[in-house]
């Protein structure tokens, strides 16, 4: 099975005090569907982020689709492929409509307009997010704000799909559109999350962080 | 932010480009009149125009009674003889008022007329219009961005400030009440960079390089040439009573 990225004795610190993640070492294949847990603070995010080059390891190596990266150049192409949910979303609708930011992606693509503007609306409806096409990020819920901001993600087509504790602040009717929706995706998932109940019906397996470290 | 849409009265809807086009010429129009007369005539106009598109009374006159409020200070200043302490009791000299009287249309002018631009459309709708006019997208973006962020910022203040009033502070004129607030701005700016850090990394991740494209497309209709037609009309005639 292909292998997407692979993390071989990852070390990343924000400061010079304490390392953030030591010693991390995965894998995530094609098709693989992965539980990240542990307490806040573990590190979760920091790892999500360094897999897409926001956080830049002081040691170890990140091979993803194929090739090592390293520069802010190589990491350009697995943004493209890889689709991270940020823990926050309105860090990631910061456009001034929704449809806007489903579109922001796939015209950065290079796609030609007729096929962003399909994307946009496949994307929505897939999603049960039609009605908010046209409105802000600030005018939506909780729940549906996770989901326009998944709905940037799918809309490129990622082969991979990180979320950051996706259910966060989602009522159980979103929540069951987001099972089904992950159920059918082909991408493969790395989820950050506390929500047992959630990832037990989606993650085939699973990784714990403690205090930056890979537990099991 | 962006109000609901009034559907149970009818409301003149114009492109946002031909409204700015046509708000933007009658401003230069206020700048270039000099008579109360045609003045009064264009701010009449204006009146019009901003209630045609969707103002409210209640906005307009308390933006209105806030400008005039800083007029009526101003008059002393402009409109006397000569405004030094030795010179009282000050006396208005006839063509300084007018003078007056003409800076005090022109502002209220103004102030109607910006009114019923941002009464029409929201921050999101004039960003996508400007980029469609050729304003620089650096520029429209900001106010785009400006119009989103904005609102996020609004809550994280109301957040703070609420956090520091379930503690007991409440403001007053004193050093402590300066302090507080002094904080909470300090708190305010440095989420606001975080939050704009993020934001980039929210932009990178779906493969930003610097270029922005928008889906949205707007549509002129006959109804808008009318309209901007109509706009540099009553904008000759004006001119032209100013000029008699
Ligand atoms: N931008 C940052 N700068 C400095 N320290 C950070 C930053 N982000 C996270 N940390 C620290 O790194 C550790 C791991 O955080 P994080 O990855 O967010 O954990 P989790 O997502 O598992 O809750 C925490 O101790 C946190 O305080
Ligand atoms: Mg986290």
């Amino acid at each position: 099975m292909e292998t997407l990225f692979a993390l071989t004795n990852v070390d990343f610190a924000y400061g010079p005090d304490r390392p953030t993640l030591s010693g991390i070492s995965m894998t995530l294949d094609a098709n693989d569907r992965v539980a990240l847990t542990g307490n806040n603070g573990s590190g979760k995010t920091t790892l999500l982020h360094a897999l897409v080059g926001l956080n830049k390891p002081q040691q170890g190596e990140i091979h993803a689709f194929g090739r090592q990266r390293r520069t802010e150049k190589d990491f350009y192409e697995v943004r493209l492929r890889a689709g991270l949910l940020f823990e926050d979303s309105d860090d990631q609708l910061f456009c001034a409509t929704v449809a806007e930011d489903v579109a922001f992606g796939p015209f950065n693509l290079g796609w030609p307009r007729e096929r962003v503007a399909a994307a946009v609306d496949s994307t929505l409806a897939r999603l049960g997010l039609s009605h908010s096409r046209d409105l802000s990020a600030a005018e939506l819920s909780h729940g549906e704000k996770r989901m326009a901001a998944l709905a940037t993600l799918l809309a490129m087509n990622p082969a991979a799909l990180l979320l950051d504790e996706p259910t966060n602040g989602m009522d159980q009717a979103h929540i069951d559109v987001l099972i089904q929706t992950l159920q059918d995706t082909e991408a493969a998932l790395l989820i950050a999350s506390h929500d047992h109940a959630f990832l037990k019906r989606i993650a085939r397996r699973s990784l714990r962080l403690e205090n930056g470290r890979i537990a099991s | 932010m962006i109000g609901q849409p009034d559907q149970t009265r009818f409301r003149f809807k114009p492109d946002p480009r031909a409204l700015i086009l046509g708000v933007g010429l009658w401003t230069i129009l206020f700048v270039l009149m000099q008579t109360p007369r045609a003045l009064a005539l264009a701010g009449g106009l204006a009146l019009i125009l901003a209630k045609a598109v969707g103002a409210s009374w209640r906005t307009l006159i308390r933006r209105m009674a806030a400008l005039n409020a800083l007029l009526i200070f101003l008059l002393p200043l402009m409109a006397v003889e000569s405004f030094a302490l030795s010179a009282w009791p000050w006396r208005l000299a006839p063509d300084r008022l007018i003078l007056f009287a003409a800076v005090a249309l022109r502002a209220n002018a103004i102030l109607i007329l910006a009114q019923g631009l941002v009464g029409a459309m929201d921050m999101a709708t004039l960003g996508h219009a400007l980029v469609h006019l050729r304003c620089p997208p650096k520029l429209a973006h900001l106010i785009v961005f400006s119009a989103r962020y904005l609102d996020l910022l609004r809550h994280e203040w109301n957040r703070l400030y609420r956090a520091a009033r379930m503690r007991g502070f409440r403001m007053s004129i004193g050093l402590r009440t300066w302090r507080v607030l002094g904080a909470l701005v300090g708190g305010l700016l440095l989420r606001s960079l975080d939050r704009a850090e993020r934001v980039l990394y929210a932009m990178k991740c779906r493969g930003y390089q610097g270029r922005f494209f928008m889906l949205h497309h707007f549509r002129y209709t006959a109804a808008d040439a009318v309209f901007v037609l109509t706009l540099a009309l009553a904008g000759g005639i004006v001119i032209w009573l100013d000029r008699m």
